[in-house]
C-alpha cells in the first residue's frame, strides 16, 4: 500500500518535472546543447554510452525527459547511479527544475577525484612548436585544474586525444586515420607535471599558460561535465573536432555566454584557441615556462667559450666534476653553469636515446653532488620570447603591385594557414615555415593567370649550436614559377643542409632535390645559400641564391630579396625583387605587397 | 577542406617512418621519465600532423607509488607521488639549491620556510641523494632525517 503510494508520488514528481521542463524549453536551450554536445540537431559525441533516450544523440527532448526520468528511477544509488554518472545534468536540471525528492546519492569516486583535484581556477595551456618540426607550429592546447596549492605542479591537465597506440600501427596509416576520423578520442586527466615532462622536457616545447577568469562555480560546472565525459569516446578529427577544439566545449560549460566555437568556422589551430579566449575576456594573466632546449640555450648565453666546453665533456665524461670543482683558474659562477648546463645536456641524451641510463645514472649523481658543493649562486637568466598570442592570425589575405621585366603586374593572394619564412617572427618559433594552400593570381596585360599555388609547403630552419647540432630540411609541393620556362609549373621538392643563427637572424646551406612535371618529368638539383636578418620591430630582410642544375641540361641561377615591414600584429608590407634565368632570358619580378592576416 | 586534408595525407606519405614511439619508463628511482625516440629524420612532418594524438593516457588519478619501497617516516600519499614522478627535476633543484619542485614538496610537506628547505637540500645533498640507484622512499625518509 504504501509502495503503491510512494511510486504514484514519485511519478507524479517524474510528471511534474516532465511538464515544466517542456514549459520552460528546456531542450532548446543553449546550455543542455552544450551538455550533449550538440552545435545543430546532432551531438558530436558518437559513444553511445553518453546517451540514456535510445535516439539521444539526435533528439535532446528524448535525451532530456529521459534523463529526468532515470534521475528519479534511480536503480542503485552508488557510483553507477544516473546521478553519478551524470553530475552536470542533475545538478543543471535540479537548479532549473528544483526536482523536489531526488534520491540521496553516494557518489564514492566523484567525491574522492573532486577531494584530490580541490578545483579552484582553469588555465588554458599551449605548447608551442618544438625545433625540427614546423607543422607542431600549430601546438597543442589542454586545460589546467589548479587547486589550493600555490604549485602548479600539483594542479591536474585534462587533455584531449587519440586512443591510438603508434606501436601497432604502421606510420602513414596511422597518420591517415588521425586526420579522417579513425581513432577513437578520449579526455584524459594527469598531473600536470606529467604534461610538463611531455611536452616542456620530452619534446622541448615552450609553454604557454592563461590563467581563465572562472569562478569556483564555474570551475565546478566544468568539472562535473568532464565526469560526464569519463570513458567516452569521440571520432578523433585532426582538423576540426581536435585537441583544442574539445576544449571550448567544456570552457562553454563553465561560461555558457562565451560564445568560443562561433570563432571557428571549418578548422581548429590550437593557437587560435588562445586568440578566441582573449577576445571573450577570459585571460586573467600569462606565464612563461621555457622547454629544457630553451634552457640549455640560455646556458650557451651565459656560459663562456670554455665553460660550454667543459659542460661537453662532463656530460661526456671526459671531464670529472672533481676536477672541474678544483680548477682555480675557473670563476666559481662559470662551474656552477657548467655543471647545471652538463646535468640538463645528460638528461637530453638520455631522451633522445644518445645516452643508455647506468652511464646517465652516474653521471647525473656525479655531476649534482659537485653542483651541491657550490651553494645557490646566481639563477639563469632565460630570455623571454615574445608570447604566441602576439603572433599574426592564421589566414592572410595579400594585395600586391609591381612589374615583371618593366610591364606592371598586380597580385591577389589568400593562404588559410599559417606562417612562412617572410612573415614577422613575432610569437612563432624562427626559422619555420608552414603554409597550406597558399594561392596567389596575378593580373598583367595578358589577363589573369596563377603565380602561385602550393598545396603544402614546410621549412625548419634549426640552428646548429654549441649544444645541438640538428640538420635543417624543407618541402614544398605545387605550382609556381620557378622552372625554367615561364609557365607556373608544378613541382615537388625536399631539400637538406643546415644553419647557423643568433640574435641577428640566421644563415643557411641547403640542396634541393626537386622534381618538376610539364608534359614529362624533370629533375633538378638546386644548391643554395639565404639568410635571414632581423631589422628590428618584428620585420625582417631574407634573401636566397641557388643555381639548379636540371637532368634535361638546363642550368639556372636564382635568387630573392625581399623585406618584411610589420606594421603591427597582423598588417605587414613586403617589399620584393626576384630574379630567375628563363629559357628567352632573364625574368625580374619586382612587387609591393600589402598583406593581412585574421 | 578536404583538399587539406588530401593534401597533408600526402605530407603524410611522403614521410614513411613510423610514428614516435612513446614510452613511459615508470619507477622510484633517477632517470624515471618519458623517453621518446624521434632519431627517424623523416617522421618530422609526420609527427606533427599527429599533435596531440599520442595514446596511452588515462583518466584515472591512482597512485603513482605502486611498487615502490614504502616510506618509514609517516609522510602523505600526495608527497610520496609527487617525489616519485619528479626525481630527476627534484634531485637537480636540491643541487642548484633552488626550483619549482623543491618548492612544491616544501608545500607538500607543509615546511613554510621554502628558502631555509631548499637551502638544507643543498646542503645535506650527499645524505639525501646516497647513490645513483636511490629511490624516492630514501630520498624522503633521507630528508625526514635531515629535516630532523
Amino acid at each position: 500500500m504504501l509502495l503503491v503510494f510512494w511510486g504514484a508520488l514519485h511519478a507524479t514528481a517524474v510528471e511534474s518535472a516532465l511538464v515544466k521542463a517542456g514549459q520552460e524549453h528546456l531542450a532548446e536551450s543553449r546550455y543542455w546543447h552544450l551538455l550533449l554536445h550538440m552545435p545543430g540537431d546532432v551531438s558530436e559525441i558518437d559513444d553511445p554510452a553518453f546517451f540514456l533516450a535510445q535516439d539521444g544523440r539526435e533528439n535532446a527532448a528524448a535525451e532530456l525527459n529521459a534523463t529526468i526520468a532515470a534521475l528519479y528511477n534511480e536503480n542503485r544509488l552508488d557510483d553507477n547511479a544516473t546521478g553519478c554518472r551524470f553530475p552536470a545534468r542533475r545538478e543543471w536540471l535540479q537548479k532549473r527544475l528544483g526536482l523536489e525528492g531526488l534520491p540521496e546519492l553516494h557518489c564514492e569516486a566523484y567525491d574522492t577525484l573532486v577531494r584530490k583535484m580541490d578545483p579552484q581556477s582553469v588555465t588554458l595551456v599551449f605548447s608551442s612548436a618544438h625545433i625540427n618540426s614546423p607543422a607542431s607550429m600549430f601546438g597543442h592546447t589542454f586545460l589546467r585544474i589548479d587547486s589550493s596549492y600555490e604549485s602548479k605542479m600539483l594542479s591536474y591537465a585534462i587533455n584531449y586525444a587519440a586512443g591510438a597506440d603508434p606501436d601497432k600501427e604502421n606510420g602513414v596509416v596511422f597518420a591517415v586515420k588521425g586526420l579522417f576520423g579513425g581513432y577513437p578520442g578520449f579526455y584524459s586527466l594527469l598531473p600536470y607535471y606529467e604534461k610538463l615532462k611531455e611536452y616542456r622536457d620530452t619534446e622541448q616545447r615552450d609553454v604557454w599558460e592563461y590563467d581563465l577568469d572562472f569562478t569556483h562555480d564555474e570551475v565546478m560546472a566544468m568539472i562535473r561535465h568532464i565526469w560526464e565525459l569519463r570513458n567516452i569516446y569521440n571520432w578523433y578529427f585532426f582538423f576540426d573536432e581536435n585537441c583544442s577544439y574539445n576544449m571550448l566545449w567544456l570552457m562553454e560549460i563553465a561560461r555558457p555566454d562565451a560564445d568560443l566555437r562561433g570563432h571557428f568556422i571549418y578548422h581548429v589551430i590550437p593557437m587560435e584557441t588562445v586568440h578566441a579566449t582573449e577576445e571573450e575576456h577570459l585571460v586573467r594573466a600569462k606565464h612563461y615556462r621555457p622547454s629544457k632546449r630553451t634552457v640549455l640555450l640560455a646556458y650557451e648565453e651565459a656560459l663562456d667559450a670554455k665553460g660550454k666546453a667543459e659542460a661537453l665533456a662532463l656530460t661526456e665524461g671526459r671531464l670529472s666534476p672533481e676536477a672541474l670543482l678544483a680548477d682555480e683558474t675557473r670563476p666559481e659562477q662559470m662551474k656552477r653553469y657548467s655543471l647545471e648546463a652538463a646535468s640538463e645536456l645528460a638528461q637530453y641524451q638520455l631522451m633522445k636515446g644518445k645516452m643508455d641510463k647506468p652511464t646517465y645514472l652516474k653521471r647525473y649523481h656525479a655531476i649534482l653532488s659537485a653542483r651541491a658543493r657550490l651553494g645557490q649562486g646566481k639563477k639563469l637568466p632565460v630570455a623571454q620570447p615574445a608570447d604566441p598570442d602576439k603572433g599574426h592570425r592564421a589566414t592572410r589575405a595579400t594585395v600586391g603591385s609591381g612589374w615583371r621585366d618593366g610591364v606592371p603586374m598586380q597580385t591577389i593572394g589568400i593562404r588559410p594557414a599559417y606562417h612562412d619564412i617572410g612573415d614577422s617572427d613575432v610569437g612563432f618559433m624562427p626559422g619555420t615555415q608552414i603554409e597550406f594552400l597558399d594561392l596567389l593570381a596575378r593580373y598583367d596585360r595578358k589577363g589573369v593567370a596563377v603565380e602561385k599555388a602550393t598545396i603544402v609547403s614546410i621549412v625548419s630552419m634549426a640552428p646548429v649550436t654549441a649544444f645541438f647540432q640538428p640538420f635543417s630540411w624543407r618541402m614544398h609541393v605545387g605550382w609556381d614559377q620557378s622552372f625554367h620556362t615561364r609557365q607556373t609549373t608544378f613541382s615537388a621538392a625536399v631539400g637538406v643542409g643546415y644553419s647557423f643563427g643568433g640574435t641577428w637572424g640566421y644563415g643557411y646551406a641547403m640542396a634541393d632535390p626537386e622534381l618538376y612535371v610539364t608534359d614529362e618529368a624533370v629533375g633538378a638539383l638546386k644548391p643554395a645559400f639565404g639568410g635571414v636578418l632581423y631589422t628590428g620591430g618584428g620585420s625582417k630582410l631574407t634573401a636566397e641564391g641557388g643555381y639548379r642544375f636540371y637532368t634535361d641540361g638546363q642550368r639556372q641561377w636564382v635568387g630573392s630579396l625581399r623585406q618584411t615591414v610589420r606594421l603591427s600584429k597582423n598588417d605587414a608590407l613586403k617589399l620584393s625583387w626576384d630574379y630567375a634565368d628563363k629559357d628567352d632570358g632573364v625574368q625580374r619580378t619586382f612587387m609591393l605587397t600589402f598583406a593581412h592576416y585574421y | 577542406m578536404k583538399r587539406i586534408l588530401v593534401s597533408l595525407a600526402a605530407v603524410a606519405a611522403l614521410s614513411s617512418a613510423a610514428f614516435a614511439d612513446v614510452n613511459s619508463q615508470t619507477g622510484c628511482g633517477l632517470g624515471a621519465m618519458i623517453i621518446k625516440d624521434d632519431s627517424s629524420a623523416i617522421m618530422l612532418a609526420l609527427q606533427a600532423t599527429t599533435n596531440g594524438t599520442s595514446g596511452n593516457q588515462t583518466f584515472g588519478i591512482t597512485s603513482g607509488t605502486s611498487g615502490c619501497k614504502k616510506v618509514k617516516f609517516v609522510m602523505n600519499e600526495r608527497a610520496a607521488e609527487f617525489v616519485a614522478s619528479n626525481m630527476d627535476q627534484l634531485a637537480k633543484e636540491a643541487a642548484m639549491g633552488h626550483g619549482e619542485a623543491v618548492d612544491t614538496l616544501a608545500e607538500l610537506l607543509e615546511v613554510n620556510d621554502k628558502a631555509a628547505f631548499a637551502a638544507s637540500l643543498q646542503q645535506n645533498y650527499n645524505s639525501i641523494y646516497t647513490s645513483s640507484d636511490v629511490k624516492m622512499a630514501d630520498v624522503l625518509d633521507n630528508i625526514a632525517t635531515v629535516e630532523g
